[in-house]
C-alpha cells in the first residue's frame, strides 16, 4: 500500500526550537517520498495538537505518522494513542527524538543541530514508509495477586485488593505478620501504638474470605510472567498442630534449653528456640525456630500440640500480579562506628525504642539509670564517602519523636541531639518544636565535621564542633549513645532477584518514573510498595501500598491483558538451537522447544520485551525483531548517512 | 429579545454595567502603549532608556513592554556587551 | 437557564483538577466509575502544569503533565467542569451525597473554539496575567495558557469593556455573551477532596520588601521565568529588565515561622529552590546563585544526591536566616543575615532575590459542608482521622482527601496519596461504608 504520511515537528516550547530551526526541518522533509503533510507545532503533546492530528489523519486518510519531538520514553504512547483514536493502527506511528538526542545535546551548534534533526526525521520517515500494522498479543490474566511481605504496606495492600474483590495471597517470610511497625512503640505523628495498628489490620485480614495468609513462607521460584506468575512457596512449619494453653506454652518455653538472640528486640535480649509472639505480632501462637532447635523433645513432652515431625511444604500459586512489600533493614553500624560494639553504652535507635518499651519507672542500662542520652544522626545515611549517599527520610522525626516519648516516660532524662541539620519535614516540624520546648539540646556538625565518640573505661564522651554555636567544641558525657540509623535495602534480596527487579543506585527497588509512576516497575505485572522502593514513614508506606494495590488490580481485573507485539520471532528453518540467544536474553524469554522435528528456540510472547539483545548473537540470523527488521533499520541508516 | 449571533455582547451590555476600573484600565493601557511605541519609533531602546524618556518607573516599563512583546507589537533586540540589558524595537 | 434545572449522577465527585485530583479521577475512571472533576480555574493541571522542570529528574513539567492532562480530559468516564466551584455538599446517607456546583460562564462555547487566538488579538484590553503571576499582561478575551486544557478562549468579564471586537473576528462564532451562571445538582456516592494548597503571600513579611522592591520575586514567579512558556524572552529582573547575575534564594519564607502563623515546614521549597538554582546556572552560566537556608531538607529518593549535585555545580549554600532586605538605587538588594556558621551578622549584595514561599492550606473545602463537619488539623489542612492506617479518610465517612489538601507534599507523594484516596473510595463504593 502506498504510504501517505503526516509529519509533525515539535518546538517543545523552545526546548527544541531554541536550537533547531524547526521550520527549516519541516521544509527539508516535506518532499520526502510518502510525506503528504508536514507541520510544525508548539507542543505536539498538547491536547489541541493531538486533536488536530486526529482530524488530519481522518480527513486526509493518512496511513502513517511521524512526530519529531522528545524521547519516545515520554511520548511514544501518547502518539500511538492519537493514531488509535483516528482509527489508524498504532504501529504505523514512528517517533523521532530531536530533543534529548539533538537540541539538548548540541545547544552550542544551531546549524549542526538543525542538520541532524533533518536526518533523524528523514530516517523516521523511511521507517514509517515500511511500517506495518501489528496486533497486540493477548494473554490470560489470573485474577489473584501475591503480596510479598506482611508489614504495614503488605497488610494494607492485601485488604485493599480484597475490597476490590480480588483474591490475595499474603506471603510473610517470618513466623509473624506485622513487620517493623510491630517492633515500634508509639508511632509519629499520631502517637498510635504500633501494636494497636497491627492488631486492627490483622483482624481485618482474617475476616476476609479472599485473603490467604502464609507465615514462615518464602517464595523460592517464579516461572511465569505478567498475567500468569507461577510461584513456588516454601512454607516452614510452626511445629504446632494446634494451640497450647498459655500456661503450657510458658512451661514449654521455660523448658527449652536453647537460647539465641531475639531479633524482634534487635538482639538486645534473648529468646528460646521455641517462642511465642509478642503482644504486637500475629498470629498469637508459638513457633519453633528449627534452625536453632536441637530437637531435644522437652517441649513436646509438655504440650501435645507441639509436633516436631511436621514437614516443610511447597505450594504452587498462580497469580496475575505480584506486589512487593518486602520492607527495609535498619542500618547496622560497623564495629567501631561511633563506638558501636566498643562499649555497650552505644545502641541503635531501633534498639533504644525496644529498651523504652521494655522499661518502666526507671530507664536502666547495665544496671545504671540513664540520665544523659546523646543521639547521633545520619548513621548509615548521607555518608560522604561511598556507602549510602541518600537521606533515610524518617530518622530525624523518628529520633525526635523517640526523645519526646522517652522524656514523657522518664522525665529525668536529658536529650542531646548531634544532628546534621534537622529534616522534620511538613507537619513533623511540630515534634521538633515540642522537643525544643521540653529542653532538648541540639548540636550540629556537617559532612566535614562529624561528631566523635570517645569510649573510656567509665564513661563515653560525644564531641562535635558545633555549627550552631560558631564552631565551638562541645562535649557531652553520655550514659547512653543512640545511633540514629537509617533504612537500608534488605540484605537478603533473593525474592527481588526471582523477578529480576531492577534496583537503583541506592539499591532499593527502582520504579518506572520517580515522579509519576513510583509503584510500577520495569518488570510487567510487578508493583512495589512501602520502604522497599525508598525510605518511607508509616503513612507514606500505606499510601504507596494502596496505590500499588490499585495498579496490581488493574493488571488482573479484566481477566485478559494485551502485550506489545514488538518482540523477537524465530525463523524455524534457520534456527539450529545453539543456546546463544537464551543466554543473551535478560528476561528469560527464550527457551528450547523439542516439539518440532529439531530443537529450536521459542519466544515467550508475554515476557519478551523486544530489546533485541538476542539478534546479534544468533550465528544463523534466525531471529528477527518485529517492526525493527533489517530492511527497516537499513532504510533508516540510508536516510541518516546520505550526503 | 432576539439575540443576533456574533453580536451577543450587545445583549450583555444591556444587562451589565462595564466597571469604571475596566474602562480606566483600557485608557491607561492605550496611553502607555502609544507612548512606548512612539518612543521606539525613533530607535531601539533599553528599559532604562525608555523609563527616562517617558518619565515612567522602570518596573512599569518592563511590565508594559513585555506585554507589547507578547501581543506582537515589540521585538527583543540585542543584549549589551555586558550581557545585562536588552534593547527593544518595533516589530516589523 | 438559571437555577437547579440540571440533575446529574456520578459515582464520584473529585474536587480539584491538579495533579492529585487528576490522578484520583483517572484511577476511579479506569476502574469503570463515572467521575465528575470540578475545577475552579479555567484549566485543569493545577500548579504542576505551571512549573518549569521538576526535581530531581529535571523532566520538563509541561512534558510530563500534558499527557496526563490529555488522558484525563479524553477519558470517557470523566466529565470535567472548569471555572466551577462547589457551593454545597450534603451527605444524605452512606453512598449518597448531594453536591451543588456553580459553573461560571466562560462566554465561550468550548466545543466550538479552535484556540485560533484571533479574539485575543482583537481584544483591546490588557490586564495582569494571573497565569504568569502578574509579570506580564493578557487580554480580557484570552486563552489561559498555551498548554491549558481545555485549550479554549475565555472572557474575563470583570475586565471586559463589552466592545464586541472578539465576537466580530471569531471565525466559529463560539463567543457567547448570553451565557449565565449555571447551578447544577449532582448526586454522587463518594467525594474526593483534592483542593490543593495556596502559596504564602510574602506581603505578610514587610521586612523582605516584596511588592515594594520589584527585584524581589516569589519562587513561583521564577518558575514562570524558567518555563518554556515564560513571560520574558529570558530570565530578567522585573525591576528594570536586567539579566541578573547575582541571585539569592531566601528559604523558609512563610514556613517554619510561627510569627506568620505557619510553624510547619512546607516540604518542597528546599528542593524546588535547588532545582531552580541548577536551572539558573544552565540558563545564565555567568550567574552566581546563593541559597540562604536554615536546614536543607533533601529527604526524598534521589534528593540528597540532587543537593550534592547543586553544590558540585557551584551553587553557594549559606546557613543563615535573612533579617531584612533593603534596596539600593540601582535596584540591587542588600540582605542582612546572621551567618550561623560564623555566628556573626553579615550583609550581602544581590541583584535579584527569590523568596522561596511556603505551602499554606486552602481552606475552601471546609465551607462545602453545611451539615457535617469537615474537621481541619491545627494548621487548617484537612484532618486525616486515621493518619497512619487510612491516610485518605476525613471526619466524614465517604469523603476522602488527596494530595496537598491534607498537608504539604511533593508531586510523587501527591500521586501516591491520590492512589490511596481512590483505592479507599473504591472500597467505600463497593462496600457502602
Amino acid at each position: 500500500m502506498k504510504k501517505k504520511l503526516g509529519v509533525y515537528v515539535c518546538h517543545c516550547g523552545g526546548n527544541i526550537s531554541d536550537y533547531v530551526d524547526v521550520e527549516k526541518v519541516k521544509k527539508a522533509i516535506e518532499d520526502e517520498g510518502g510525506v503528504y503533510l508536514a507541520k510544525t507545532t508548539m507542543f505536539a503533546c498538547s491536547d489541541s495538537n493531538q486533536k488536530d492530528m486526529v482530524d488530519d489523519i481522518k480527513r486526509d486518510d493518512l496511513n502513517g505518522i511521524v512526530v519529531a519531538s522528545c524521547s519516545p520514553k515520554l511520548h511514544l504512547t501518547t502518539f500511538r494513542n492519537v493514531s488509535e483514536r483516528a482509527d489508524l493502527n498504532k504501529y504505523n506511528y514512528v517517533h523521532a527524538n530531536i530533543r534529548e538526542q539533538d537540541s539538548w545535546a548540541h545547544s552550542n551548534d544551531k546549524e549542526g543541530a538543525t542538520e541532524k534533526a533533518i536526518r533523524i526525521v528523514k530516517a523516521a520517515i523511511a521507517r514509517a514508509r515500511l511500517a506495518e500494522p501489528l496486533v497486540p498479543n493477548k494473554i490470560v490474566a489470573q485474577k489473584a495477586v501475591a503480596v510479598i511481605g506482611a508489614g504495614v504496606a503488605g497488610m494494607k495492600a492485601a485488604i485493599a485488593l480484597s475490597d476490590m474483590d480480588c483474591p490475595v495471597y499474603l506471603i510473610e517470610r517470618s513466623p509473624f505478620i506485622g513487620g517493623r511497625v510491630a517492633q515500634w512503640g508509639k508511632l509519629f505523628t499520631s502517637n498510635q501504638p504500633g501494636n494497636e495498628l497491627v492488631e486492627g489490620l490483622y483482624n481485618k485480614l482474617i475476616n476476609r474470605k479472599n485473603i490467604t495468609i502464609f507465615t514462615n513462607a518464602e517464595v523460592t521460584s517464579n516461572a511465569g510472567s505478567i498475567g500468569d506468575f507461577k510461584l513456588k512457596v516454601r512454607v516452614t512449619p510452626r511445629y504446632f498442630s494446634g494451640l497450647c494453653s498459655d500456661d503450657q506454652l510458658d512451661k514449654a518455653i521455660e523448658a527449652c534449653p536453647v537460647e539465641v538472640a531475639d531479633e524482634f528486640n534487635f538482639n538486645i535480649t534473648k529468646r528460646k528456640a521455641i517462642y511465642r509472639n509478642t503482644f504486637s505480632q500475629y498470629p498469637q501462637t508459638g513457633v519453633i525456630d528449627m534452625i536453632n532447635c536441637t530437637r531435644c523433645g522437652k517441649c513436646e513432652a509438655i504440650c501435645d500440640k507441639i509436633d516436631l515431625s511436621q514437614k516443610e511444604e511447597v505450594l504452587d500459586l498462580q497469580v496475575g500480579s505480584v506486589l512487593m512489600a518486602t520492607g527495609f533493614d535498619p542500618y547496622t553500624p560497623e564495629a567501631g562506628e561511633y563506638g558501636y560494639q566498643e562499649t555497650n553504652r552505644v545502641v541503635t535507635l531501633p534498639q533504644f525504642a525496644r529498651m523504652i518499651e521494655m522499661s518502666d519507672k526507671k530507664l536502666m542500662h547495665n544496671g545504671k539509670e540513664v540520665k544523659n542520652i546523646a543521639y547521633i544522626y545520619c548513621v548509615g545515611s548521607r555518608q560522604p564517602e561511598g556507602g549510602n549517599t541518600y537521606c533515610s527520610r524518617y530518622c530525624c522525626t523518628s529520633a525526635i519523636h523517640t526523645s519526646v516519648e522517652v522524656k514523657k516516660k522518664f522525665p529525668k532524662v536529658y536529650n542531646y541531639h548531634f544532628t546534621r541539620g534537622i529534616r522534620t519535614y511538613g507537619k513533623q516540624e511540630q515534634l521538633y518544636a515540642e522537643s525544643l520546648k521540653q529542653g532538648d539540646i541540639y548540636l550540629q556538625g556537617d559532612e566535614d565535621n562529624l561528631p566523635e565518640v570517645v569510649v573510656q573505661e567509665k564513661k563515653t564522651l560525644v564531641k562535635v564542633n558545633d555549627i550552631l554555636s560558631a564552631g565551638r567544641a562541645i562535649e557531652v558525657e553520655a550514659d547512653l549513645v543512640v545511633l540514629v540509623t537509617g533504612m537500608v535495602p534488605r540484605a537478603d534480596n533473593s525474592v527481588g532477584s526471582l523477578f529480576k527487579l531492577p534496583k537503583g543506585r541506592d539499591n532499593f527497588f527502582n520504579e518506572i518514573h520517580i515522579k509519576l509512576r513510583t509503584v510500577e516497575t520495569f518488570i510487567d505485572g510487578v508493583t512495589i510498595a512501602g520502604s522497599c522502593q525508598s525510605p518511607k514513614n508509616v503513612m507514606e508506606s500505606v499510601n504507596s501500598a494502596l496505590a500499588a494495590a490499585a495498579k496490581s488490580y488493574s493488571y488482573v481485573s479484566k481477566g485478559e491483558l494485551e502485550t506489545e507485539p514488538v518482540i523477537a520471532e524465530v525463523d524455524e528453518a534457520l534456527c539450529t538451537w545453539c543456546d546463544a540467544c537464551s543466554t543473551a536474553c535478560p528476561f528469560d524469554a527464550i527457551s528450547m522447544s523439542n516439539d518440532k522435528e529439531k530443537a529450536i528456540a521459542v519466544i515467550n510472547n508475554a515476557v519478551c520485551k523486544g530489546c533485541g539483545m538476542c539478534l546479534p548473537v544468533c550465528p544463523t540470523d534466525a531471529l528477527n525483531l518485529i517492526a525493527y527488521s533489517n530492511k527497516e533499520i537499513e532504510s533508516m541508516i540510508d536516510a541518516l548517512a546520505v550526503d | 429579545m432576539e439575540i443576533e449571533k456574533g453580536k451577543t455582547f450587545k445583549y450583555l451590555k444591556e444587562k451589565r454595567e462595564v466597571s469604571q476600573q475596566a474602562k480606566d484600565g483600557l485608557k491607561e493601557f492605550n496611553r502607555i502603549k502609544k507612548a512606548i511605541l512612539d518612543a521606539l519609533k525613533e530607535g531601539e531602546l533599553t528599559v532604562i532608556q525608555l523609563s527616562e524618556k517617558l518619565n515612567m518607573p522602570r518596573p512599569e516599563v518592563v511590565y508594559y513592554l513585555m506585554s507589547l512583546v507578547k501581543y506582537g507589537f515589540v521585538a527583543t533586540g540585542e543584549v549589551d556587551d555586558m550581557d545585562e540589558y536588552f534593547t527593544y524595537k518595533i516589530k516589523q | 437557564m438559571n437555577g437547579a434545572t440540571n440533575h446529574l449522577n456520578f459515582d464520584a465527585v473529585v474536587v480539584g483538577g491538579g495533579v492529585a485530583g487528576g490522578e484520583a479521577a483517572l484511577n476511579l475512571a479506569s476502574n469503570g466509575y463515572k467521575v465528575l472533576l470540578v475545577e475552579k480555574e479555567l484549566s485543569i493541571g493545577g500548579k504542576m502544569i505551571m512549573l518549569s522542570k521538576v526535581f530531581p529528574t529535571l523532566d520538563c513539567a509541561a512534558c510530563i503533565t500534558t499527557p496526563k492532562v490529555s488522558e484525563i480530559s479524553r477519558h470517557p468516564n470523566i466529565t470535567i467542569y472548569t471555572g466551577s466551584e462547589i457551593s454545597n455538599i450534603n451527605k444524605i446517607a452512606e453512598n449518597n451525597f448531594e453536591v451543588t456546583v456553580v459553573k461560571q460562564p466562560r462566554y465561550v462555547v468550548v466545543e466550538d473554539c479552535t484556540a485560533c487566538q484571533l479574539c485575543e488579538q482583537a481584544c483591546p484590553v490588557s490586564v495582569p496575567d494571573q497565569y504568569q503571576y502578574n509579570m506580564v499582561g493578557r487580554k480580557a478575551a484570552f486563552i489561559p495558557f498555551s498548554i491549558a486544557s481545555p485549550k479554549a478562549a475565555a472572557i474575563d468579564i470583570e475586565s471586559c469593556v463589552l466592545c464586541g471586537a472578539c465576537e466580530k473576528v471569531c471565525p466559529t462564532h463560539c463567543i457567547d455573551f448570553t451565557q449565565e451562571v449555571q447551578t447544577l445538582q449532582i448526586d454522587t456516592k463518594t467525594v474526593i477532596l483534592a483542593t490543593g494548597f495556596k502559596l504564602f503571600d510574602p506581603l505578610m513579611i514587610p521586612r523582605y520588601g516584596f511588592g515594594m522592591y520589584k527585584n524581589v520575586i516569589t519562587s513561583m514567579q521564577m518558575e514562570r521565568e524558567l518555563a518554556p512558556t515564560r513571560p520574558f524572552n529570558t530570565v530578567l529582573r522585573p525591576g528594570d529588565g536586567k539579566v541578573p547575575d547575582k541571585i539569592a534564594y531566601v528559604l523558609c519564607t512563610g514556613s517554619r515561622d510561627a510569627t506568620v502563623g505557619n510553624p510547619i515546614c512546607s516540604q518542597i521549597c528546599c528542593m524546588y529552590s535547588i532545582k531552580q538554582a541548577q536551572l539558573l546556572m544552565g540558563a545564565l552560566p555567568m550567574a552566581d546563585v546563593t541559597i540562604y537556608y536554615i536546614n536543607i531538607r533533601s529527604f526524598g529518593k534521589g534528593f540528597e544526591e540532587f543537593y550534592q549535585q547543586a553544590k558540585g555545580m557551584g551553587v553557594n549554600f549559606v546557613k543563615g536566616k535573612i533579617g531584612k532586605i533593603s534596596e539600593q538605587d540601582n535596584g540591587n538588594l542588600t540582605l542582612r543575615y546572621e551567618d550561623i556558621n560564623e555566628g556573626i551578622l553579615k550583609e550581602a549584595d544581590h541583584d535579584m532575590v527569590i523568596l522561596s514561599v511556603g505551602v499554606l492550606p486552602n481552606k475552601d473545602a471546609s465551607a462545602f459542608f453545611s451539615q457535617d463537619e469537615l474537621q481541619l488539623d491545627p494548621y487548617n489542612f484537612i484532618y486525616q482521622t486515621d493518619e497512619l492506617v487510612s491516610p485518605a479518610r476525613t471526619s466524614i465517612p465517604g469523603v476522602f482527601v488527596a494530595g496537598t489538601a491534607s498537608g504539604p507534599m511533593d508531586i510523587p507523594d501527591s500521586i501516591l496519596s491520590a492512589g490511596s484516596a481512590s483505592s479507599e473510595a473504591i472500597s467505600y463504593l463497593i462496600n457502602g461504608q
